[in-house]
């Protein structure tokens, strides 16, 4: 039917932070956890994981004296993201009564 | 690392409604700009103050406190140029954005231009449109200008002004933001049309202050109602909780 999913894009909650991501320039951890609703420790840990898949950028900075940690999607992650709803499109397009 | 799909359950179709509700939102909060625009008219009424006392100071042949106006004038002049100014003003700008939006956080739809480039037409436009409004207004209330051509007179600056700006910072703004322009065109059209909403008397300051900040302040406002739906929706999407059809 087709070569498998990619599992980083595929988990939910990494999907939505995608998702989210692909639509601004760049957004920080706060807004992040309010818009996806995930705690402190969930967020860090799909953050760490889509950043060693190359799929999230990290950007430490200062705003005055408070560290400020923006998160950017990467060219590679939207491509991978691109790639995953494709892949999404053919499944669907095969299965018609697959349902979300 | 992949899966087969059949292993796993697909996403919601909704998913793929959250860029859509995620760009909307970041390119609506607008209550940093509202919050400029109530700046905006407290600058006004104080250089406005200043240039009548000068006016009146330089008639009546008061010369220290019309040097005083001057300075206050000049002094005035001055933090307008630091606001507009990306470097100093801009700065600032940000910080109270995100003091502002402390609770939902920071997100930017298009990191704006001055970040990477300088942007020196839409810093010379915006500047040209704030120095505009009060001069228009001083000249008007020093009897240079007469009062009935005030807004459509403007409306040949201020209109093609909103208009450049929305186009060189688009992908930061929200579409909302053209509701100033038109506001803005339509009132100038009723009044050579001859329509009874020009102000006179003390109140001949309404001439300008309705179109500028009354309708920016009303885009500020219809930005901001939408920016809250669309995190409500986003909200709603990304914890699952969509009607399903």
């Amino acid at each position: 039917m087709t070569s498998g999913l990619d599992r980083v894009v595929h988990e939910p909650a990494r999907l939505r932070i995608l998702m989210v991501l692909s639509a601004v320039e760049e957004t920080d951890f706060k807004f992040l956890q309010s818009a996806l609703g995930l705690s402190n420790g969930n967020l860090s840990s799909h953050m760490n994981r889509l950043e060693q898949s190359g799929y999230v950028k990290i950007l430490k900075g200062f705003a005055g004296k408070v560290t400020r940690t923006r998160y950017r999607l990467t060219e590679e992650g939207r491509l991978a993201l691109a790639a995953y709803w494709k892949q999404m499109d053919e499944i669907r397009s095969l299965s018609p009564h697959v349902s979300g | 690392m992949s899966i087969t799909p059949s292993d796993e359950q697909l996403p919601s179709e909704s998913i793929r409604e959250i860029p859509r509700w995620t760009r909307l939102y970041a390119r609506n909060r607008t209550l940093p700009f509202l919050l400029s625009l109530f700046l905006l008219l407290v600058w006004t009424l104080l250089a406005r103050s200043a240039a009548r006392l000068a006016i009146a100071s330089s008639r009546s042949g008061e010369i220290i406190q019309g040097y005083f106006a001057m300075a206050v004038v000049t002094a005035l002049i001055a933090v307008l140029i630091w606001f507009v100014v990306p470097r100093w003003g801009g700065r600032w700008f940000e910080k109270i954005t995100r003091r502002i939006y402390r609770q939902d956080g920071d997100v930017v739809a298009s990191v704006p231009a001055n970040r990477r480039n300088p942007n020196w037409p839409g810093y010379l436009l915006t500047g040209a449109f704030l120095l505009g409004v009060p001069i228009s207004v001083i000249l008007t209330d020093s009897g240079y200008l007469p009062n009935g051509y005030l807004q459509p007179v403007s409306a040949l600056y201020a209109v093609p002004i909103l208009i450049a700006i929305f186009a060189s910072m688009r992908t930061a703004l929200s579409t909302f933001f053209l509701l100033w322009p038109i506001l803005y065109c339509i009132h100038a059209i009723l009044i050579v049309a001859g329509a009874p909403i020009t102000f006179a008397g003390q109140w001949r300051t309404l001439n300008l202050l309705i179109p500028t900040l009354g309708y920016g302040a009303l885009t500020g406002v219809v930005g901001y109602m939408v920016g809250q739906y669309s995190l409500k929706r986003l909200r709603i999407i990304t914890s699952g909780r969509e009607a399903r059809p």
